[in-house]
C-alpha cells in the first residue's frame, strides 16, 4: 500500500517542524544545492503517514516516488531466491527509501514495512526529473550514491541496535505494579541513560517544547537517551495507542493476585489496535507477592501470546534488575552441556560465577546439563543444588531398577519417582527462563522443551539410549538431547540477545581410551578378580553407549563453542561419565578451573558484575 | 567456656534400643523353642529345664527394663547377661551340638561387634557359668538321627539371625550415608555463607579497592597522582529534607550512573555523594555523568510528585593527587586523603552561594577539560577562580 501525499494546509505546517530534517536529507541525497532550489524542492514534498505493520511498498513493484522518513522507523527487507527473508536494514528519521528504482528503472528492490508509527516526507518521480533536468549535477551525486550502496562500500542506514523504546502496560491497579515501574527505570540506569515517559510527562514535554506531534518528541527523546520506557495508561487512551506505534518492546506487568483474564486495556490493544501488525516482541512480567512461589502460569500464557515471561517477587531487588538486565539484553544466560557424572562439574561453575558476582539470567541445558540447570531455574544456589542431589542420589539409586534388557538397561522408574518428588511444578513456572533439550527419534531432529511438566522434560532429555527408555510425547519417541545438541548455544542464542556462558565437559582424550586389547568378558572379570593379575581396561558396554551419546553432536558443540561469550571446559578427563561417586572431586574441578576464566572474562566485562546481587545473596542468607 | 555434657535419664529411649530389644526377644525366643525341641523330641523329657523356660520368657524383658536403657558399661551388663542365658542353654543341649554352636557363634558376634575383647572375656566367663549350672550332662552324646529338627531349627536360627543383622546393618550403613551427607551439606552452607559474608563485606569498599583485598587479604594505601574527584550534592524540592529511603534511592541512581561513566563511589556523607575517576578522560565524564543524573533526577522526579518538585544536582568537580586507603580498616571506612581532597571540601564550601543544577569545576579541571562549551568563569568568597556550568538547559 503506498500512501498518497497529503498536502493540507495542516500538513504543510507539520512538514514545517520537520524541515532541518528535510533539509540534511536532501543535502545528503543531491549535493549543495542553491538556497532557491532546496526551498521550491521543499515546497513540492508531500506528507504521508504510516501505522506499525503497514507495507510502504512491496518488492518488484514500480516506483513511482521516494520517500525520506521523518518520524518512526521502517524495515527493509527482501525475499531471497529460496523464499527467505532478510532483513537488509532500519531505515530512520532523515534516511531516504525508494530512490534507486526511480534511477534504474526497475522495480522496488526491496519490501518496506513500518516497523513503528512512521511520518514520511514524499517526492514523486516528476519531481526528481525536474531537479535533474535542473541541476545536472544531482544525477552524478545520486549515482555516485547508488554505486556505493550496490558496492557494499556505504554504510547506508543504521541496524537496528536491540530495544531502544519499550512500552510498559501495567495490567491491573495494583500497588505492587506502582512499585516494579520506578525500580525497573532505576535498575536500567545499570546500562544506559533512561528516560520514563507517561502520558502526564509526556504531554508537558510537548507543551514545553518545540515538537507538535510526539512522534518528533519520541525521537529526540530516543537519540538522546539509551532506553525510552513508555508508560501506557491503564486504560484504552490516545498515549497508549501511541506507545503501541512507537515501541521495540511491549512488557505487559500483571499482578497475579488480579487473575489472568485478558484486561480490558490488552483486548482493545491487541483486538483494535492490533488491526495494524505490531512488530515489537511482547513480553509478559507476573508480580508475586512475597514469600509465594509462581504457579498455574500457562493460565496467564494460554490467553496471551507472549515471546517470553518473567516472574518477579514483589520488593526483590534481584528480580527486578534481572528484567532490566532482559531489556538491555545484558541478561547472562548459561548452557550446560551433558556428560553423565562429569555434570557435576556444572555445580562447581555455578559457585564460581556466584561468588564472581555474576548472576545468571537464563539457563538451559541438555541431558544432565539440563538437570542442574533445574536447580538455578527453581532459584536454589550451587549449595543447595548440591544439596538436594547429594540427598537424591544417597537416598535412592536412580538407575537402580534393573529390567530384562529389552527395551533399556533399566526400567526408570526410580528416576521418574525421583524427579516427580523434586521437580513437580512446570518449566513455566519456574523463576528463569528455562529450556532443556531431548532428541526426537520419530522426527530426528531436537526437541526443545520449554512448556509443560519440568520432569517429563527433563525425563526426556537424560534418556540415555539402551540404560533408559525413551519417553514418549505426542507419539514420538525422545531420547537423550545429548545426541543431537549437547550444548544448545544455538537455542539459547534464538531466544536472548545478552551473553552466553557455555560449559562444555567433552574432554581431549577419554579416561583409559588407550586400549592394548580388547578383552573377553572372562578375560576382564578375570583381571578384576584373581590375584596378581594386572587390571584390564575394557571399553566397557556403558561407557561405549554414553561416549557415544556426545560423539554425535560434537560438530554442533564445536560451532556452539563459537556462539558462545564465554566457553569453559573444565578438566576432567580422569573422571568417568559413571563416576557418580566422585561428585565432590568433580565440582572442585569444575569450581577451580571457573574461577581464573570467569574472573578474565569479567575484567573484560565488567558491566556483568553484579555487586547488589552480592549483598541481596548475603541478606538473604543472614535471614535464611 | 564450661563443656556441657550430654546426659540421658533413664528412662530416656537410647537410639537403637529398640531395635536390640526385638532382636533379644526373638534369640531368645529361638533359643528356647531349640531347648524346647531338645527336651521333647531329641532327650524325651519334657519339663526337664522348666525353670529356664520360665526364666528364658522373662529375661529379655526384665533385662531390658533393668539395664537395656543404659549405655556404657551399664548398658554392656545386658550382654554379659545374654552370655549367662545363652551359656544355661548351651549347657542344657549338650555342649557338643550343632544348635549349641549356633548359639555359641551367635553369642561371640554379639560380643564382637557390640564390645571388643573385653565384653567377649566377660561374656565367655558369663557362658561358662550358665553351662555350669544347667550342664548336669553338658558332654552327653545326643542318640543318632533323633534330632534332625533340632539341627533344622538351629540351621533356621542361624539364617534369621544373620539375615536380621544383616538388613539393620544395612539400615544402619544408610543412616550413616545420610548423616554424612547432612553434615557435608550443613559445612557446605557454612562455608557458601562466610564466602557470601566475606563478598558482601568487599562490597562496601569501591570496587577497585574490594578486588585488591579479595586478591591479596590486605588493603595497602594507593597513592594517585591525576584522579579526578567528583562531589554530587543533591537538593530536595521546597527545601525539605529527604528521608532515608529517598536519599538511598538517590545515592543507587548516582551508582549507577557514575559507575558507568568510569566513576568508584568512595563514601556518602549527609546529601553528599564522594566519587573518584583515574581516567585521564575523567574531567569529561564527570561533566556528562552530572549531566544525566541532573536530568535523570529532574525528569523522574515530576512522575511521582507535582510538576514543580524537582530534585536537582550541584556537582563539584576538581582534579589532582590523593592518597586512598582505609582510614579505619576496623571499619572498612575508605578514604581520600591529600591536598586535592582538602581544595574538593575548600570548593565545596565556596559553592554553596552557587545555584543548584550546576557543575562548579576549578581551574585544574577547566585545563584538563576537552569539550568547555559553557563553563563560564567566575570567582567564589575566597577570590578563587570557579569554572560554572548551568545543567539547566541541558542539550
Amino acid at each position: 500500500m503506498i500512501p498518497e501525499p497529503l498536502s493540507t494546509s495542516e500538513d504543510i505546517r507539520h512538514l514545517k517542524g520537520y524541515t532541518d530534517i528535510l533539509e540534511e536529507a536532501l543535502a545528503h541525497f543531491c549535493g549543495n544545492l542553491d538556497d532557491a532550489v532546496m526551498q521550491t524542492l521543499l515546497a513540492r514534498i508531500g506528507l504521508a503517514r504510516l501505522r506499525v505493520g503497514d507495507t510502504l511498498y512491496r518488492q518488484g513493484e514500480a516506483g513511482t516516488s521516494m520517500h525520506i522518513v521523518l518520524s518512526g522507523r521502517l524495515q527493509v527487507r527482501v525475499t531471497m531466491t529460496d523464499g527467505s527473508e532478510r532483513v537488509l536494514a532500519h531505515p530512520q528519521p532523515g534516511d531516504a527509501v525508494g530512490e534507486m528504482a526511480l534511477f534504474t528503472g526497475a522495480g522496488r528492490a526491496a519490501t518496506v514495512v513500518a516497523v513503528r508509527d512512521t511520518t514520511l516526507g514524499v517526492l514523486d518521480r516528476g519531481d526528481i526529473d525536474a531537479l535533474v533536468a535542473s541541476q545536472p549535477e544531482v544525477f552524478y551525486n545520486v549515482a555516485q550514491m547508488i554505486i556505493a550502496r550496490l558496492t557494499g562500500a556505504q554504510e547506508r542506514v543504521l541496524k537496528r541496535r536491540g530495544t531502544r523504546t519499550a512500552m510498559l502496560v501495567p495490567l491491573h491497579h495494583s500497588a505492587a505494579i506502582e512499585a516494579f515501574i520506578p525500580h525497573l527505570r532505576q535498575a536500567l540506569l545499570h546500562f544506559g541513560s533512561v528516560l520514563h515517559l507517561d502520558s502526564r510527562s509526556a504531554t508537558r514535554r510537548l507543551e514545553a517544547g518545540e515538537d507538535e506531534e510526539y512522534g518528533r518528541l519520541l525521537d529526540e527523546c530516543e537519540r538522546s537517551h539509551d532506553f525510552v520506557l513508555l508508560e501506557a495508561d491503564r486504560m484504552p487512551s490516545a498515549w497508549s495507542r501511541t506507545c503501541y506505534g512507537y515501541a521495540d518492546r511491549i512488557v505487559l506487568i500483571a499482578d497475579v493476585s488480579m487473575g489472568p483474564a485478558l484486561t480490558e486495556l490488552e483486548q482493545w490493544l491487541f483486538g483494535a489496535a492490533g488491526t495494524h501488525r505490531s512488530y515489537a516482541e511482547i513480553e509478559l512480567v507476573l508480580l508475586h507477592a512475597k514469600a509465594t512461589r509462581p504457579t498455574q502460569t500457562r493460565e496467564w500464557l494460554a490467553v496471551r501470546q507472549i515471546r517470553q515471561h518473567y516472574h518477579v517477587q514483589a520488593g526483590d531487588e534481584a528480580s527486578t534488575t534481572r528484567i532490566a538486565r532482559f531489556l538491555s539484553d545484558n541478561a547472562v544466560s548459561l548452557v550446560l552441556a551433558g556428560g553423565g557424572a562429569r555434570g557435576f562439574a556444572h555445580l562447581g561453575v555455578i559457585r564460581a560465577l556466584h561468588e564472581s558476582g555474576i548472576t545468571v539470567d537464563a539457563v538451559g541445558g541438555a541431558s544432565f546439563g539440563a538437570l542442574a540447570a533445574t536447580g538455578l531455574a527453581r532459584g536454589l544456589d550451587d549449595r543447595q543444588i548440591l544439596e538436594e542431589q547429594r540427598l537424591a542420589f544417597s537416598r535412592d539409586d536412580p538407575l537402580g531398577d534393573y529390567t530384562i534388557p529389552i527395551v533399556s538397561l533399566v526400567r526408570g522408574e526410580h528416576l521418574n519417582r525421583i524427579l516427580q518428588t523434586h521437580l513437580p511444578m512446570d518449566i513455566e513456572d519456574l523463576w528463569l527462563p528455562f529450556f532443556a533439550i531431548s532428541s526426537d527419534l520419530s522426527a530426528n531432529k531436537v526437541r526443545v522443551h520449554e512448556r509443560g511438566p519440568l520432569w517429563r522434560a527433563i525425563r526426556a532429555s537424560v534418556s540415555l539410549p539402551a540404560i533408559l527408555p525413551p519417553t514418549l510425547e505426542d507419539g514420538h519417541l525422545l531420547i537423550d538431547g545429548g545426541i543431537l545438541n549437547n550444548l544448545p548455544v544455538d537455542v539459547m542464542r534464538d531466544k536472548l540477545r545478552g551473553p552466553i556462558i557455555a560449559v562444555d565437559l567433552a574432554v581431549e582424550k577419554e579416561h583409559g581410551a588407550e586400549h592394548k586389547m580388547i578383552p573377553s568378558g572372562m578375560e576382564y572379570i578375570k583381571s578384576r578378580l584373581l590375584p596378581g593379575r594386572q587390571s584390564i581396561e575394557a571399553p566397557t558396554v556403558s561407557r561405549v553407549i554414553l561416549q557415544v551419546t556426545t560423539l554425535a553432536s560434537r560438530k554442533e558443540v564445536d560451532s556452539a563453542r563459537k556462539l558462545a561469550d564465554l566457553y569453559l571446559n573444565p578438566p576432567l578427563g580422569n573422571y568417568d561419565f559413571l563416576d557418580w561417586g566422585s561428585m565432590r572431586d568433580i565440582v572442585e574441578v569444575g569450581y577451580r578451573y571457573s574461577v581464573p576464566q570467569v574472573r578474565d572474562w569479567l575484567r573484560r566485562n565488567p558491566q556483568h558484575r553484579n555487586r547488589a546481587g552480592l549483598a541481596t545473596a548475603w541478606r538473604h542468607n543472614l535471614t535464611a | 567456656m564450661p563443656r556441657t555434657r550430654t546426659t540421658f535419664s533413664p528412662r530416656q529411649q537410647l537410639p537403637g534400643q529398640g531395635q536390640l530389644y526385638a532382636i533379644r526377644v526373638l534369640f531368645t525366643g529361638m533359643a528356647l523353642a531349640m531347648l524346647v525341641i531338645n527336651d521333647m523330641v531329641c532327650r524325651g523329657q519334657p519339663g526337664t529345664h522348666l525353670w529356664l523356660l520360665l526364666a528364658g520368657v522373662a529375661y529379655p524383658h526384665v533385662a531390658h527394663l533393668l539395664l537395656g536403657r543404659h549405655g556404657g558399661r551399664r548398658g554392656q551388663a545386658i550382654l554379659v547377661a545374654d552370655g549367662l542365658f545363652a551359656g544355661s542353654v548351651i549347657g542344657a543341649i549338650g555342649l557338643l551340638s550343632a544348635p549349641s554352636a549356633v548359639l555359641a557363634a551367635i553369642s561371640l558376634f554379639n560380643w564382637t561387634i557390640m564390645g571388643g575383647a573385653s565384653l567377649v572375656a566377660m561374656g565367655m566367663i558369663a557362658a561358662f557359668i550358665g553351662v555350669a549350672i544347667t550342664g548336669t550332662q553338658p558332654f552327653a552324646p545326643i542318640a543318632a538321627g533323633d534330632c534332625t529338627a533340632l539341627d533344622a531349627l538351629a540351621a533356621i536360627v542361624l539364617l534369621s539371625y544373620f539375615f536380621v543383622i544383616a538388613r539393620l546393618m544395612f539400615g544402619f550403613i544408610g543412616e550413616l550415608r545420610q548423616q554424612q551427607a547432612e553434615l557435608q551439606a550443613a559445612v557446605d552452607v557454612a562455608d557458601g555463607a562466610r564466602a557470601i559474608a566475606d563478598r558482601a563485606l568487599l562490597g562496601v569498599l569501591p570496587g577497585s579497592a574490594a578486588d585488591k583485598f579479595a586478591e591479596k587479604g590486605n588493603l595497602p594505601s594507593i597513592a594517585i597522582n591525576n584522579a579526578t574527584l567528583l562531589l554530587i550534592e543533591i537538593s530536595w524540592p521546597r527545601g525539605e529534607s529527604p528521608t532515608i529511603t529517598e536519599l538511598a534511592e538517590s545515592f543507587q541512581v548516582c551508582d549507577a550512573i557514575l559507575t558507568r561513566h568510569g566513576f568508584e563511589g568512595i563514601k556518602t556523607f549527609g546529601r553528599h555523594y564522594l566519587a573518584m575517576c583515574r581516567a585521564n578522560t575523567g574531567p569529561d565524564d564527570a561533566v556528562r555523568a552530572s549531566r544525566e543524573l541532573n536530568d535523570y533526577l529532574r525528569d523522574h522526579q515530576a512522575l511521582v510528585d507535582s510538576p514543580t518538585a524537582q530534585r536537582s544536582v550541584r556537582a563539584i568537580l576538581h582534579c589532582g593527587a590523593v592518597t586512598a586507603g582505609l582510614v579505619q580498616p576496623e571499619r572498612f571506612n575508605f578514604d581520600l586523603l591529600g591536598d586535592a581532597a582538602e581544595a574538593l571540601l575548600s570548593l565545596a564550601s565556596m559553592a554553596t552561594a552557587q545555584p543548584m543544577a550546576t557543575v562548579i569545576a576549578s581551574p585544574a579541571v577547566r585545563r584538563r577539560l576537552q569539550d568547555a562549551t559553557g563553563f563560564v568563569a567566575t570567582y567564589g568568597n575566597t577570590g578563587t577562580e570557579l569554572h560554572i556550568l548551568s545543567l539547566v538547559a541541558s542539550p
